[in-house]
């Protein structure tokens, strides 16, 4: 399965002889980061959903979360928030010297 | 944009770290390809299970220097084999598991930006890989990662 049109993203399990005995495709949640492994003819809807604000593919557990009123949250802002607490920690620490 | 390969070999045991990414404080390192494999003839046919889990604290380990591929870039991510004092991972479910025959190699390759994984620009985040059984695996698991910076 594509999402938009594109392979996101691939895992593989390959023999010593070099014979691929499994090989899926995958998709990275936009919120949380997880890896979905995609099977063959599997739709995105039984493996999560794509979220409308962000327009990224998102996991089951996601998806739970934005349906329940969790709303859109990519994982940027994420990295953000825990890059301006470290920042913060930084100088308080420098501060404190 | 530079790319790094990274190495890191551990005795086969469940929740041990072969290999650790570290970030730094003025980058986000991009995690884009996973492979792991087992070193020395299984012991028997039983299938190896390891983990992509994000760090919160690094750990002690053997540092290693991530390989450029262009022969030239200076890693500005930190890599680690071998650890000795586990990294604190965050709780719940990885980020991709990896299962399949010892002898066999497991990889998982991100085939555009979006798809790869992103750690934080700050020094104690970033990426371990953890086994969770050992299986058939016998001398060492080894595990390499292609970062982007």
């Amino acid at each position: 399965m594509a999402i938009q049109g594109r392979r996101e993203g691939v895992s593989r399990e390959v023999t010593p002889e070099g014979k691929v005995v499994n090989e899926n495709e995958t998709f990275t949640c936009g919120h949380c980061q997880h890896i979905t492994d995609v099977g063959p003819k599997q739709r995105l809807d039984e493996l999560g959903n794509m979220c409308l604000v962000c327009m990224r593919p998102c996991c089951k557990q996601c998806t739970f979360e934005m349906t329940h009123g969790g709303g859109c949250a990519p994982f940027e802002k994420k990295l953000e928030r825990i890059e301006a607490r470290a920042n913060a920690r930084r100088t308080y620490e420098e501060c404190a010297r | 944009m530079a790319s790094f390969d990274s190495t890191g070999t551990i005795a086969p045991a469940a929740t041990k770290t072969p290999l650790i990414i570290g970030g730094s404080a003025t980058l986000r390192p991009q995690l884009w390809e996973w492979i792991a494999a087992t070193i020395g003839v299984p012991s028997s046919e039983a299938s190896f299970q390891i983990w992509m889990r994000a760090a919160t604290a690094l750990g002690t380990s053997t540092a290693v220097t991530p390989r450029p591929k262009n022969a030239i870039s200076v890693a500005g991510h930190t890599a680690g084999s071998n650890c000795s004092v586990e990294p604190t991972y965050s709780a719940g479910q990885p980020l991709k598991a990896l299962q399949g025959n010892a002898r066999n190699q497991l990889s998982w390759q991100a085939l555009f930006e979006a798809a790869a994984l992103q750690a934080a620009a700050a020094a104690s985040n970033g990426f371990g890989a953890q086994i969770q059984i050992p299986g058939g695996a016998l001398t060492s698991i080894d595990t390499d990662m292609t970062v982007i910076e």
